[in-house]
């Protein structure tokens, strides 16, 4: 998963403080006004670009769009309605560019920006600015972590780094604002859940600041920062940490205790909060992108929790185990010889998994990307209330590699039939392969290279999953059987994340059903609902991405027979970036036709 | 890597379609200079592919993996006088139409020409056989990267196998035209090759490594196809190659050995002192002397003997540096015992090598690559690690391969070092960047100069600060002494071949400046002695790339960018180290403004 990228999603609903000199609206409306349609759709995206960029400045960072790493997004009440407002006149601009006009990728490039635009209007009507902390995320962890992506090469690099931390004050005074706003509004994360963030804010407030993930960026400056450079930086690090950051964070993590928590909502369903059920209807669509309707993604779920109940029985009667289900799971879960009981072990364990793999990608794809990744742990800070992985994405115009993060706390909850998948799934040919191709795509408008549409992307980290046996992996029957367990997983999500937000089940009643369907920890479990409960609709993505991707592949092999190529199939998948499965269907329709095409006139 | 560089440099000229010298001179008969350009290296390439067809072999180019170069007086007489032709020929292009990429295909083909014209007059052609290249080895890697998916490819095979017994006649020619110019290998190497030549024709022709492409065919073959093809190529090589190698044999024991020459230095040789500065000009493609490599030699390793005393004390250890070297080569904590162990810990190094290198690099290669043990068939003659280089257009990816074979000989403390040297930033990434080049002529994707390609490797190593290794100071030690070995080549190299330095003398130098086995040490003394000169190349391509790196950081000061000098150095490919210099002095100018 991506949660980062998640939670820009959300945050990219925000936006800044300093108003343009030019409105947004006044630049659009004049730039579709000259040239060509053509011209007028790159003038557009360029200038869009720029606004979303100066406007997130956090977008900024992790896109490697330069000259913004100093400051954070505006999330005043004001400039958020600001950006609610511009939404509307950047899509009433785009649709003064004649869309017939427009030819080949510059079509799929102004529905993309369209529908896009739609969402985010559409979004409007919903609450969401209101909900910007929770266990999983918020300024008192990425506040770090984007330090932590910030590049750190040279000395003007490390003074944003400090610039941003001496306007943390602001960040947390207008942050404070809209989590009051969302108490009076009754928008609120789940009391349950949200009882875990005082501890998260401790990790990051330490006793000494060297300990701080707040500091630890600042031990990470390039060999070309002369030591006395470095030294000097730190020691200012340090002190902006201690007289701006901490007190901020502290009087933050204050409210949230006090004020925060104690009113927060108990109830875990979105339709329970205003305007609820139309919500939730908005998230299944915008994060499928497709139109079924809850009720109809619940039944898929229950068929595919079938289908796969009945590979893993097989599986096991592979093995020879003698026992049930439930004695296998347990078995898994925690027989010593599936775990291990070093961080470090785990580590290399992964980067052994990923070693092998990267050899064997050329075979299947013709077109790899030329980012590089590595392995590296969840931050201390964040790992407790973390997944067991995520991928964190990288940037080569500011030479920032993507990496896998995998979460070393609690390694007893980490087996090792799971690594296999996993790693196929955050990093090669999952995540770190998808959106690093996507990133390094030439010909684009810059906002096609970091379109992140759920669906897509984690339908094709599941996908990737599919692809083990093809790379060598899964000789192991547990890693199989672990493969399949986390496909069930996906399939699960599909029947609780409907269960909870359209059809009344309680959390126990989701947690009961994970339990009765794969092997996983209690812990992981809980979670894993709770996240359900924070993102509504968000993971019903994986499982409908994949299902999509699978059938294309099968349409492909049954419409082409000898001339199917995966390395061109594959390429044809990748080769426009992230785009909603539609559009992607679409394509891939009618690449089938040229190629049979292509095929035919060769044989007469 | 090293055959198919030592034939490129030393192989232009030749003979069957129509007259080469007319083709190359209508080539840039019209036209401007860039199609001028084009159309010569476009017939020059075929011209190449054709007289040379292993090298055709290795580029996959289609057409020539039938038939042998020919070795014959008279074809390398007219190879000889087609380098001129050729020269002529590059003469009638302007180089001022020329745009950036044009002009450096230009200067390189000149640079290669101009060394072939060099080489002419030594006859080094008189020398085909020594215990490290000849027939016997190089023949057999050509015939085991022939494609032998279908019949037709097979019987391409089976006609290189005809033909062998006319590759041994006139290597025997010309071994015998060399005993008449007093131009041999020294003797004392040759007896190996007495050896050689007998582990090419054991008993059973099954056994055999020409008989190897038969042995496994492609299932598309027809049963029957299979079995005829495999009785023709038992009974050729039953019936003409062992007898021929058997005469080979005969001829080296009774003539050629008794005859060779008994010194060491290759400026024992007629001209030989003019041809060693020839060969270290062709293998530095840097323009110093003997003499002056000899003292960067000697004063490079008074500046990593320093280094290395520093960590040793650092380590409070107790003794000389030898008996330092002595523990690290002995002491079982620096050992693996599991072969896969040793795999999985280079898995995990490299896997955190990767992740380091978009900070140094602007352009990464696209090609992936990944870690796997030395063949068997080869562990026990190969060094500690290799790389193999794979293909994006066939789906094959790199690989960095460790020697897992006496593990004894494998220390946890050159891994870092090994690592970035044969895989990233290393040669895997080198040589991906130089295949993944858009737009180059097709000569320029197969050239590997020495000193460009292991000096950049050896430059990948000193990185390893820069992208965070070498924190355990046996890793560092480890680094300084690979660095060592390449230090210690210069003076011994020097030594052996302008300064009259006994082996003896060589391996006692050479022992006492790192840790380094009894048996590794004499394998690559005889190494030097043999190819003269080629062991020049690492240090010095490396020291150029440095000096380059030391000139645009204090010319550029804050504009310098590394990541963009990288992309400079890497971006056109394998260059002879002059050519790299301008290139990297013009782009010093145009960063300036």
């Amino acid at each position: 998963m991506i949660p980062i990228l998640i939670s820009l999603v959300f945050a990219s609903s925000f936006s800044s403080a300093a108003k343009p000199a030019t409105s947004i609206c006044t630049t659009l409306n004049q730039v579709v006004a000259k040239g060509n349609p053509s011209q007028k759709l790159k003038n557009f995206f360029a200038a869009s670009w720029k606004y979303e960029n100066t406007e997130f400045p956090e977008a900024a960072t992790y896109h490697g769009y330069p000259g913004q790493n100093d400051r954070w997004s505006d999330l005043s009440l004001a400039t958020i309605q600001r950006h609610h407002t511009e939404n509307v006149c950047e899509l009433k601009a785009l649709n003064k560019i004649p869309r017939k006009a427009l030819k080949g990728e510059d079509v799929v490039n102004f529905d993309l920006a369209k529908k896009e635009l739609e969402n985010e209007i559409e979004g409007a009507k919903f609450d969401g600015d209101y909900l910007v902390l929770d266990h999983l995320g918020g300024m008192h962890t990425n506040v770090s972590s984007t330090l932590d992506d910030m590049p750190k090469a040279n000395k003007h690099d490390i003074e944003d780094m400090i610039s941003r931390l001496d306007k943390v004050p602001e960040l947390e005074a207008q942050t404070e604002i809209l989590l009051r706003e969302g108490l009076k509004r009754k928008v609120t994360p789940v009391k349950m859940h949200l009882s875990r963030v005082p501890a998260q804010f401790d990790r990051v407030l330490t006793d000494k600041i060297e300990d701080s993930p707040l500091y630890e960026p600042f031990t990470k400056m390039s060999a070309s920062i002369s030591k006395e450079d470095q030294a000097d930086l730190q020691k200012r690090a340090k002190e902006v940490i201690q007289t701006r950051a901490y007190p901020a964070l502290g009087k933050l993590r204050e409210f949230v205790v006090t004020t925060y928590i104690p009113g927060a909502r108990e109830t875990i369903s979105i339709a329970d909060l205003p305007n609820g059920k139309e919500w939730y209807a908005f998230n299944v669509k915008m994060h499928t992108t497709t139109n079924m309707t809850p009720a109809e993604i619940h039944e898929l779920g229950l068929k595919e929790v079938e289908r796969i109940t009945k590979e893993m029985a097989d599986l096991r009667a592979q093995v020879k185990f003698k026992g049930s289900v439930e004695e296998f799971h347990k078995f898994l879960m925690k027989d010593k010889q599936f775990y291990y009981t070093n961080p470090e072990d785990l580590l290399a364990g992964y980067r052994d998994i990923a070693k092998r793999i990267d050899p064997e990608l050329p075979r299947l794809f013709k077109t790899l990307p030329r980012l590089t990744y590595g392995v590296k742990e969840i931050p201390r800070a964040q790992a407790a209330d973390a997944p067991g992985a995520y991928y964190q994405p990288g940037a080569v115009a500011t030479g920032r590699p993507g990496y896998f993060t995998a979460n070393t706390t609690d390694l007893p909850g980490r087996p090792k039939w799971g690594m296999e998948a996993l790693t196929l799934h955050e990093a090669v040919p999952g995540h770190h392969f998808q959106i690093a191709i996507a990133g390094e795509l030439t010909d684009v408008p810059e906002f096609r290279k970091h379109q992140m549409f759920t669906a897509f992307v984690e339908g094709w980290g599941l996908y990737a999953e599919s692809l083990g046996t093809d790379l060598g992996l899964f000789k192991d029957p547990y890693s199989h059987y672990g493969q399949l367990s986390y496909e069930m997983w996906r399939a699960i999500r599909l029947v609780v994340d409907t269960g909870i937000h359209s059809m009344g089940w309680s959390r126990q009643q989701a947690i009961d059903y994970f339990g009765d369907h794969m092997p996983k920890a209690q812990k992981e479990v809980e979670n894993e609902v709770d996240r359900y409960i924070n993102w509504p609709g968000q993971a019903l993505a994986y499982k409908v991405g994949q299902l999509k991707f699978l059938e294309l592949k099968k349409r492909a092999k049954t419409e082409l027979g000898d001339a199917f190529d995966i390395r061109e199939f594959h390429d044809q998948l990748l080769k426009h970036g992230g785009l909603p499965l539609d559009v992607l269907e679409k394509n891939i329709t009618q690449w089938i036709d040229s190629q049979k095409k292509a095929t035919q006139s060769k044989k007469t | 890597m090293k055959l198919l560089i030592s034939i490129l440099l030393f192989s232009f000229g030749s003979a069957a379609f129509g007259s080469p010298c007319q083709t190359f001179s209508q080539s840039v008969s019209q036209g401007s200079p860039s199609a001028r350009l084009k159309k010569f290296l476009d017939v020059q390439w075929k011209y190449q592919m054709h007289e040379y067809p292993e090298q055709a072999t290795f580029a996959g180019y289609p057409g020539e993996n039938d038939h042998w170069s020919d070795m014959s007086l008279e074809t390398i007489a007219r190879h000889k006088s087609e380098v001129h032709c050729q020269l002529n020929a590059l003469q009638k292009i302007a180089n001022m139409g020329l745009n950036k990429q044009d002009r450096v295909s230009l200067e390189i083909s000149k640079s290669l020409l101009q060394m072939a014209l060099a080489n002419e007059k030594f006859g080094a052609e008189f020398m085909p056989i020594n215990h490290m290249t000849g027939l016997q080895n190089d023949s057999l890697d050509i015939l085991s990267v022939m494609p032998t998916n279908t019949t037709k490819e097979l019987k391409n095979v089976l006609s290189r196998l005809e033909k062998f017994p006319v590759l041994i006649e006139q290597a025997t020619v010309l071994m015998r035209e060399g005993m008449k110019r007093k131009i041999t290998p020294t003797r004392v190497f040759l007896p190996k090759v007495l050896d050689q030549l007998d582990s090419l024709k054991p008993q059973k022709v099954e056994e055999s490594a020409f008989y190897k492409p038969f042995t496994e065919m492609a299932t598309t073959i027809p049963k029957f196809e299979q079995e005829s093809l495999q009785n023709q190529a038992k009974e050729t090589i039953r019936l003409k190659i062992y007898p021929a190698l058997e005469k080979l044999k005969e001829f080296m024991k009774t003539e050629y050995i008794p005859a060779a020459r008994e010194t060491l230095a290759w400026t024992d040789l007629p001209d030989g002192k003019e041809w060693y500065a020839h060969l270290v000009k062709v293998h530095t493609t840097l323009n110093k002397s003997p003499e002056e490599l000899h003292q960067i030699g000697l004063s490079e390793v008074a500046r990593i003997t320093k280094e290395m005393m520093k960590i040793k004390d650092q380590l409070k250890f107790k003794g000389s540096l030898q008996d330092f070297n002595h523990k690290l080569l002995t002491d079982s904590q620096f050992y693996f015992e599991k072969p896969e162990d040793l795999l999985r810990a280079y898995r995990d190094l490299t896997k955190r090598i990767d992740p380091e290198l978009p900070r140094v690099f602007k352009t990464l290669p696209r090609l992936t690559y990944g870690v796997r043990e030395v063949p068997a068939f080869r562990a026990a003659t190969t060094s500690g690690a290799e790389y193999q280089g794979g293909s994006l257009e066939t789906g094959k990816a790199g690989w960095f391969q460790a020697n897992t074979y006496d593990l004894k000989s494998r220390p946890k403390w050159e891994m870092e070092t090994l690592a970035l040297h044969e895989s990233v930033p290393g040669h895997h990434f080198q040589t991906a960047i130089a295949q993944e080049l858009k737009g180059t002529p097709e000569f320029r994707k197969f050239l590997g100069f020495t000193a460009y390609v292991e000096g950049w490797a050896l430059y990948s190593e000193s990185l390893g600060p820069e992208l965070g290794f070498f924190k355990d100071p046996y890793s560092l030690y480890g680094h300084y002494s690979d660095e060592m070995l390449r230090a210690v080549r210069l003076v011994v190299d020097t030594g052996i071949h302008a300064k009259g330095w006994t082996r003896q003398q060589a391996l006692d130098y050479f022992r006492a400046q790192m840790p380094v086995s009894d048996i590794d040490s004499q394998i690559e003394i005889d190494r030097y002695c043999v190819w003269a000169g080629q062991a020049l190349a690492y240090k010095m391509g490396q020291l150029k790339i440095q000096e380059l790196r030391e000139r645009a950081q204090t010319q550029l000061g804050d504009k310098f960018d590394v990541r963009l000098f990288h992309d400079v150095v890497l971006g056109n490919g394998p260059l002879p180290m002059d050519i790299l210099e301008h290139i990297v002095d013009d782009w010093i100018k145009t960063q300036k403004h």
